[in-house]
């Protein structure tokens, strides 16, 4: 080799050693030490080959070993670089080459009969090393061969039918044939001196470098590292250092003589300069170019961070999300989507663009969202499409995504829950979603889902203090705090204020139990929210009692909208397809700032006055506060009342046609209504009730059985047992009476101790299976009363119990089919003999019926 | 992406894995992408015109619903709307109509709309038949945009017609002859046109119907050893051929000549796929395989659903795709019920729900915008598995029965009814007092449509009655009624009727010993074999007391 080619090697070995130091820093895989030990042999070979022509200590046969060395080695690195890219198991090959590599070696080194060191020629001043290869040295040329033959096969079996891995293949088959091609020119004079084989050498190493980099097992920027850099200077200045230092020397002699002296002081202090510039200039260099962007996400990031722990509130977390998203990687449009409370269903509560997303929506069962949840990492469309769960997308969701170009999904997690979906869009020159946006993608994620878990928390927490539980509006509370503020908005403007009071709440509360009064508030409170919008806030003001607060509204508008909301309620129960409820009213209070209240106080004390006047003018109506109002008499009590006693006349009537009815079809059954009438009038009396519910209980009682009409007389009458098809027939008896009584809408009052008097406390009675609180008051009263009647009196089928017989009975059934507070209450008046005897009952039923 | 770019820029992993990935699915995945797919057609269909024509204002929420207010469907209750292509009352706009014989003779043909949606299922389904069909085992697959395919399909309208166009949108594969060219040639010619390509080009696939494939492979076999009367001639045919065919064809002609035997379409080609649809496969299974060296792959694709599934690696069973349509199983007992009581309409039972060697016939609600729900397609399928170990496949297996019993179908050409035959008898004027038919197979293990036939009496000392006078008459009137038939002579050289005659008044006794008379048309074996009993029986005919 002439001087001329020396710097070949010497790039050979730098850039050997570069990529060795490079991927020292990156992730190791099997693949990447692999590619290690090519380096490796490829160090040993050039290096061994340098150092043995500049004759280096030890001895040239040290170099020279140390270089066969690395060119036998170099083979089997290959060969066990192209197993591990393939995937092939060779595992027992590898070994045998293994051991051929150290035979080779072992020979060689010890007798130098495959390949002795070349002697040393002096021609002139030249010197030569010049080689004696003999007939063994064919022997190398085999081992190389069979090697490099094994290798191609297995190259080519694992690409046959793949046209992908055959282009992952292409550059390291490209590399070994140029490696050979390299070896092959040495032979040729035209190329002697020309260090041909280093030079192969180098390009079969930069091959394996892009076959590697081509199927992404590294990051380029992972492999710069300051270590890179001091490396780099450190090449450099032995460089500069070799070749400026003697021309320095001569510039300082002619030029400045008077620092002669000076001259290695002077060279050192600008050689120290120049590698710091250097080194410096190198920096800026890799970070420009390699890690400029890395240092802006992680300052994006850092950034994103520290704001979002700032804020509580959703929509600034969101608007964060979204501008470092589209900064940091470029995105043409962001989108946020966030679980919906009460549906799950995701939709889009922020975006980078204002229009065009307002309809969408992803439901919580879209197979996108499912992989979102059970899988934690951004998805790409174009990896989705190639999944199954694709398969089951609508073809609208399809089209919603392909509208608005999603491109990539970014699931919000805590935990396992996914509380949200970011959505992008393409990047802005329209190239690929990289590694390194997935990476930052995951991060942002990770931080912004535990904002917007914290901010839900925050928010769920701000609601739930402000609203009633039951009903979802405002808490009496809020409604002071929302009320003040209002007032303080509108002082230019007016202010009006609803109060809308339930009539006979209590009474249907005791009627049909407080689940289903629960419900009729729910439903109270959705048609007032449903009517009032966005016009005004809804609070439940007490148990019963909702406040409307109207800004800008005045006396009329307001009357008129609620004169709507009464109608609603007014026709609530009528559309209710189970069994008739009763009508469910409201009266309500108006009163407006400035027209008939200056402050607050006054707003609400007036609108309460008006809700009293309104109830005591006979309820279900809508009153506006006016002075006048103050001044209304006690008249509408007492006029009340006559009502109520004209009604029950008017009710009674009707009574007694239909038990008149049951009388003539069956008389058993009329006496035994009777009875009944009379033990729960007894019983519920001596529970507490109030006048107007003994009345209901006593008509109940009266037309429990009514239904009996339906039922035939034989079944009636029959002697014997009942069969299981007559008990089922006869069980209809409950369902024929709410059938007669729904269509005497005066009547309905009844229908919840009608329909219930044939439930068990324990919730195995019939027909709906209800038990205990859920069975009204007056159900569970009938229900003894029955019992009890239906014991103590003969029937064609059996003897009449006594009475001592029966109470045991209905103490045995206390808690399971009977109320085990009533039982006591019932069993007590009938042992003190507060309950009386049959004729005593019949008197009273008549005399009752004279009045 | 194209197939044809996945396949250079994907690893073969992720290209099976997107094409064939439903096979890695269990049931309850398998059922999820079902029922999620059937509610969006349900909500599409209950809107749609057709929809509302046979929901009479029903309104179904869930699937539950949808099965019990929609009753079965036939073609009849589409054909109104369907025939006129009244496009405005379909779930979805059609991207194309697609058209094949509906009943012979009796209604000409019958349309089926194919949505966009619709179509790219099927372009993926079929793409994923294709792999399948080059698949050694699971995961291997050896598909090239260069590869050839022998074209032997019917063109549009009909379904087969799709297969190039959808084909061809996902990867460059070159048929043999161009379809354009080959829609215009006759069938010999293109039979002839393709083998000549084909020993040019290599054949990659085959695709076509059982019987056709296997035709199509007996001419290739002739066309390959095709003896002329001279050598010379013989010499002056190789020089038209380039080298490599005539070293193609002396190859072959030494391994035959070696092995004793005729040359067969494997000494010539070696195929990666062979992928047969339609009736009958099962007879020509093995003589396919032994003509073309590799076992045939079973489709099952049609007008109404189109392609819904696929046998694999294996060959042994089909599965069905996810997404091509929602599947429910009328098992036997229930069929029979219906064919007893036309009124009866017969429990349904889901993928989910099939027993291991059940028979059931299929009733599909095509995905994605079809127009038909609920709809009984006519093909019989007996479930051999819910899982298979040997695959490692979780979901229920099927192999292809035949029709329905009502519906006689020779080599996937002909679908004759009942009303068919009565049609062809009336048309004979033969004095055919009664008849039955029964499809069964020969001693080639061919089907063939046999029909015992009982004279009136008065006329057997007026008329000359042989076998082969009624069959002659009747096969001129089968061909006269239904066009297909008439193909089963020019393109496959069947004629396939085949005639018993009874002593007379053998129908009118056996109606009189089982009270009720025998089924017209496919009777069980049994059935048909006490027919055929009781005539050693000496019975007395309705005749006025007359004894035979």
């Amino acid at each position: 080799m002439t001087g001329n080619f020396i710097a070949v090697p010497i790039a050979a070995l730098f850039c050997y050693l570069f990529l060795m130091v490079a991927f020292m820093a990156a992730k190791k895989t099997k693949l990447i030490n692999s590619f290690l030990m090519v380096l490796g042999a490829l160090l040993l070979w050039t290096g061994g080959s340098f150092c043995m022509r500049m004759q280096l200590i030890p001895s040239i046969p040290f170099w020279y070993d140390i270089s066969v060395l690395g060119l036998t080695f170099l083979p089997f690195a290959l060969f066990n670089f192209v197993d591990e890219f393939v995937g092939s198991k060779t595992g027992l090959m590898k070994k045998i080459w293994f051991l051929l590599f150290i035979a080779v070696n072992a020979v060689n080194i010890t007798t130098g009969a495959l390949l002795a060191p070349p002697e040393l020629v002096y021609s002139g001043s030249e010197e030569r090393f010049v080689y004696h290869p003999t007939w063994a040295a064919a022997i190398l040329f085999v081992y190389f061969a069979t090697i490099a033959v094994h290798m191609l096969i297995i190259l080519i079996k694992s690409s046959r039918n793949n046209e992908l891995v055959r282009k992952q293949f292409t550059p390291i088959i490209l590399g070994i044939i140029i490696l050979f091609i390299g070896h092959l020119f040495v032979m040729f004079s035209i190329f002697q001196g020309f260090p041909t084989d280093i030079l192969s050498g180098l390009i079969n190493a930069f091959c394996i470098f892009y076959a590697l980099y081509k199927r992404r097992l590294f990051k380029l920027t992972l492999l710069v590292s300051r270590g890179i850099c001091y490396f780099i200077t450190l090449g450099l200045a032995i460089l500069i250092f070799s070749n400026a230092i003697s021309f320095m020397e001569r510039f300082i002699m002619m030029n400045f003589p008077e620092f002669v002296e000076y001259n290695i002081l002077i060279i050192s202090v600008l050689f120290t300069l120049s590698i710091l510039l250097i080194y410096y200039a190198i920096k800026k260099f890799i970070d420009n170019v390699f890690i400029k962007e890395e240092i802006l996400r992680a300052e994006n990031l850092k950034k994103f961070s520290y704001s979002v722990s700032k804020s509580l509130q959703i929509d600034e977390i969101l608007e964060e999300l979204v501008r470092v998203i589209q900064d940091t990687i470029g995105v043409k449009k962001v989108h946020v989507c966030v679980a919906g409370d009460s549906t799950g269903e995701f939709t889009i509560v922020h975006s980078s663009s204002p229009v065009g997303f307002s309809t969408f929506s992803i439901q919580k069962d879209n197979p996108l969202v499912m992989w979102l949840c059970r899988h934690n990492e951004c998805l790409l469309m174009k990896d989705f499409k190639r999944t199954m769960a694709y398969k089951s997308m609508w073809e609208t969701e399809k089209k919603q995504l392909a509208d608005l170009d999603i491109e990539c999904l970014a699931p919000l997690k805590d935990e396992d829950e996914l509380v949200g979906i970011v959505l992008l869009t393409g990047k802005e020159r329209n190239s690929n979603f990289a590694f390194d946006d997935v990476s930052f993608l995951a991060s942002v994620d990770s931080i912004g889902s535990i904002a917007v878990k914290n901010s839900k928390l925050y928010e769920k927490v701000y609601y739930e203090a402000r609203t009633d539980e039951l009903t979802g509006l405002l808490n009496r509370k809020y409604f002071y705090v929302t009320i003040q503020e209002e007032y303080e908005k509108n002082t230019d403007h007016s202010l009006a204020l609803i109060i809308l009071n339930i009539d006979d709440f209590k009474l249907y509360n005791q009627l049909y139990g407080n689940k289903e009064g629960d419900i009729a508030l729910q439903r109270v409170a959705q048609i007032i929210r449903a009517t009032v919008g966005s016009n005004g806030y809804v609070a439940r003001y007490g148990g019963k009692e909702f406040a409307i607060i109207l800004p800008m509204y005045d006396i009329l508008s307001s009357k008129t909208l609620a004169e709507n909301i009464r109608k609603q309620i007014l026709n609530m129960n009528k559309r209710t397809k189970d069994y008739t409820l009763k009508v469910l009213t409201v009266s309500g209070g108006i009163c407006a700032i400035p027209h008939s209240a200056s402050t607050v106080k006054h707003l609400i004390d007036n609108a309460d006055m008006a809700v009293y006047h309104a109830k005591r003018k006979g309820k279900n109506l809508i009153l506006a506060y006016s002075v006048e109002k103050r001044e209304l008499d006690n008249q509408t009590e007492s006029v009340g009342r006559d009502v109520k006693a004209d009604i029950y006349s008017e009710y009674a009537s009707t009574i007694y046609a239909l038990t008149a009815a049951i009388d003539a079809k069956d008389h058993y059954t009329f006496n035994h209504s009777k009875r009944v009438s009379y033990y729960a009038t007894k019983l519920a009396y001596a529970y507490g009730m109030d006048e107007d519910y003994v009345r209901i209980i006593k008509e109940a009682a009266l037309l429990h059985d009514i239904g009996k009409i339906g039922i035939s007389e034989q079944i009636l009458n029959k002697a014997d047992r009942l069969n299981d098809e007559e008990y089922e027939e006869m069980k209809c008896h409950v369902e024929n009476s709410i059938g007669i009584i729904k269509h005497l809408p005066s009547l309905d009052y009844v229908i919840p101790a009608v329909i219930g008097h044939h439930e068990w406390y324990d919730g195995r009675g019939y027909p709906r299976r209800i038990a205990k609180e859920d069975i009204p008051l007056s159900a569970r009263m009938l229900c003894i009363s029955d019992s009890f009647d239906a014991m103590t009196s003969k029937r064609p089928y059996r003897l009449p119990l006594p009475v001592d017989e029966a109470i045991k009975i209905l103490e045995a059934g206390a808690g399971r089919q009977f109320d085990p507070v009533l039982v006591p209450i019932f069993v007590h008046m009938v042992r003190n003999g507060l309950i009386n005897s049959e004729s005593e009952m019949d008197k009273a039923y008549e005399e009752e019926a004279l009045l | 992406m194209r197939l044809e770019e996945k396949l250079k820029n994907l690893h073969s992993d992720a290209v099976w894995q997107e094409y064939c990935g439903f096979l890695d699915l269990n049931i309850d995945e398998y059922m999820q992408i079902q029922n999620r797919l059937m509610l969006e057609q349900i909500s599409l269909w209950s809107k749609s015109g057709l929809g509302q024509s046979i929901l009479n204002g029903k309104n179904p929420d869930s699937i539950e619903e949808f099965r019990k207010q929609v009753p079965l469907t036939s073609y009849e209750d589409y054909a109104d709307i369907l025939l006129l292509k009244q496009e405005y009352m379909l779930p979805d706009k059609p991207a194309i109509w697609i058209q094949t014989t509906w009943e012979g003779g009796r209604n000409p043909i019958k349309v089926a709309p194919f949505s966009k949606s619709m179509l790219d299922t099927y372009k993926i389904n079929m793409m994923a038949c294709m792999i399948l069909a080059t698949s050694p085992e699971k995961g291997k697959f050896n598909i090239k945009a260069a590869d050839t395919f022998l074209y032997g399909l019917a063109p549009l309208p009909y379904a087969t017609g799709l297969v190039p166009v959808l084909l061809n949108e996902e990867i460059g594969i070159e048929f043999l002859p161009p379809v354009k060219e080959a829609v215009k040639m006759s069938f010999s010619e293109r039979n002839k046109k393709g083998f000549k390509l084909g020993l040019r080009k290599g054949i990659d696939y085959f695709f076509g119907l059982g019987s056709v494939t296997y035709f199509i492979s007996l001419s290739l076999s002739l066309m390959g050893s095709s003896k002329s009367k001279n050598e010379s001639t013989e010499s002056k045919k190789m020089f038209r051929y380039s080298p490599f065919m005539v070293l193609r064809i002396l190859r072959a002609k030494y391994c035959c000549k070696k092995e004793n035997r005729e040359l067969k379409p494997k000494d010539l080609f070696k195929l990666k796929g062979l992928m047969i649809v339609g009736t009958d496969n099962e007879c020509y299974k093995d003589d396919l395989e032994d003509l073309w060296g590799i076992r045939p792959m079973e489709m099952f694709a049609g007008t109404e659903p189109g392609c819904i599934g696929t046998e694999t690696w294996t060959r042994d069973g089909l599965y069905f795709f996810p997404d091509a349509c929602f599947y429910e199983f009328i098992p036997e007992e229930e069929m029979d019920k219906h064919l007893e009581t036309p009124e009866y309409q017969p429990k349904t039972y889901l993928m989910n729900e099939v027993i291991p060697n059940e028979k059931y016939e299929l009733v599909i609600s095509v995905l994605k915008g079809g127009a038909f729900v609920r709809y009984r397609v006519g093909d019989v399928y007996r479930c051999i598995g819910l899982e298979s170990n040997t695959e490692k496949i979780k979901i229920p297996r099927f192999k292809y029965v035949d029709r329905v019993p009502d519906i006689i179908d020779i080599a996937g050409f002909t679908r004759i009814s009942e009303g068919c035959i009565r049609d062809v008898v009336d048309l004979s004027g033969l004095a055919i007092k009664d008849w039955l038919a029964v499809k069964e197979y020969n001693n080639q293990n061919r089907p063939l449509l046999h029909m015992y036939i009982e004279m009136k009496r008065e006329s057997l000392i007026s008329s000359a009655i042989t076998k082969d006078i009624l069959r002659e008459h009747l096969s001129v009137y089968f061909k006269y009624v239904d066009n297909d038939y008439k193909d089963l002579k020019r393109i496959l050289g069947m004629d396939p009727l085949k005639i018993t005659i009874l002593k007379c008044g053998t129908f009118e006794e056996y109606e009189r010993q089982k009270e009720k008379p025998i089924r017209a048309i496919n009777p069980s074996p049994y059935e048909v074999k006490e027919l055929l009993e009781l005539q050693n029986e000496d019975y007395e005919l309705n005749t006025g007391g007359w004894r035979y």
